[in-house]
């Protein structure tokens, strides 16, 4: 169980947060002009990161709010939180 | 001409007062308490004309720290996000409460909604009432945690509910510790079986429905 800093609340138990996958993907300008493939890559394809890895997550069941997380996949160990719209720390690779 | 529904309780039939549970002094009490007048507002917490409208209403300044509340003239704000609360009134007519805010705040960029029907509060209280809800709930619930006036939502028996911590007893009040605990009226009496089959090894009195 990990315990999970919310930039908002502080410290929760994981059971109140869900968990929104990869951090910074950037929805195409015009998907209109995309291809099938150039479209499932942004829809689909994800890092399978080994470290430290930006991702989302929500506090469903406090104070709902979205906000960006590192974690390393390996250790669990989280090394950053910060809102969204926010940049990711330097010296995190993922 | 439009027929108001007459306001009942969601723990009607299943509230029975009396003393369950272990013998000896009883851990803690059980109480519904009715007929409070709750009213959900968001606004930005950042524009002076917004909180200087809820100060006008309510005399309170929003709770703007997170998971706090502002209590004083027979009413509560509790903090629930960076822009939204609770406003909580013993006494007030909720239509009275919404349409007032909603004067105050005028045009300004807000949202005010009556939730008094969709809401139960539950309160424990007694010496065993934390005990009783870190049965279910991750929340750290120790009065150096969760003093008097702190607020957290969460889960409790898988259900979301909304804690306000009312008296932890530092001025050595007699039923304190005081949790109150809001959640949604669908959830309502799940969550009144859970507490009351939670109480059962402390021992417990339920007051009678006011
Ligand atoms: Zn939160």
């Amino acid at each position: 169980m990990l315990l999970i800093p919310c930039p908002w609340c502080g410290e929760r138990d994981e059971d109140e947060f869900t968990y929104g996958g990869e951090a910074h993907i950037a929805r195409p300008a015009s998907p209109d002009a995309l291809t099938d493939a150039e479209w499932a890559d942004y829809l689909f394809m994800r890092k399978n990161t080994k470290g430290l890895f930006q991702e989302r997550w929500m506090h469903a069941h406090g104070c709902r709010r979205w906000f960006n997380m590192v974690r390393d996949t390996v250790t669990h160990e989280i090394t950053a939180v910060y809102r969204m719209g926010g940049k990711p720390p330097e010296r995190t690779d993922s | 001409m439009v027929e108001v529904l007459p306001r009942r309780s969601a723990l009607e039939g299943a509230l029975e007062a009396g003393t369950f549970g272990a013998g000896g002094t009883p851990g803690l009490t059980l109480s519904e308490r009715r007929r409070l007048a709750i009213v959900h507002v968001a606004g930005d917490a950042g524009d002076p004309a917004f909180t200087d409208a809820v100060r006008g209403r309510t005399g309170l300044d929003l709770p703007i720290e997170a998971n706090t509340t502002a209590a004083g003239n027979g009413r509560t704000i509790l903090w629930l996000a960076p822009n939204r609360w609770l406003v909580v009134c013993d006494g007030e007519e909720s239509a009275a409460l919404e349409t007032g805010l909603r004067d105050a705040l005028g045009s300004t960029f807000a949202a005010v909604n009556d939730v008094s029907q969709g809401r139960t509060v539950i309160r424990v209280a007694g010496a065993r009432a934390p005990d009783l809800l870190a049965k279910g709930c991750p929340l750290d619930l120790h009065a150096r945690a969760f003093p008097t006036g702190a607020c957290g939502q969460s889960s409790l028996a898988k259900i979301n509910v909304l804690v306000h911590s009312v008296d932890r007893g530092a001025d050595g009040g007699t039923d304190a510790p005081i949790l109150d605990v809001y959640v949604a009226r669908g959830f309502a009496l799940s969550l009144w079986e859970f507490l009351t089959d939670g109480a059962g090894e402390f021992g417990y009195t339920i007051s009678p429905m006011p």
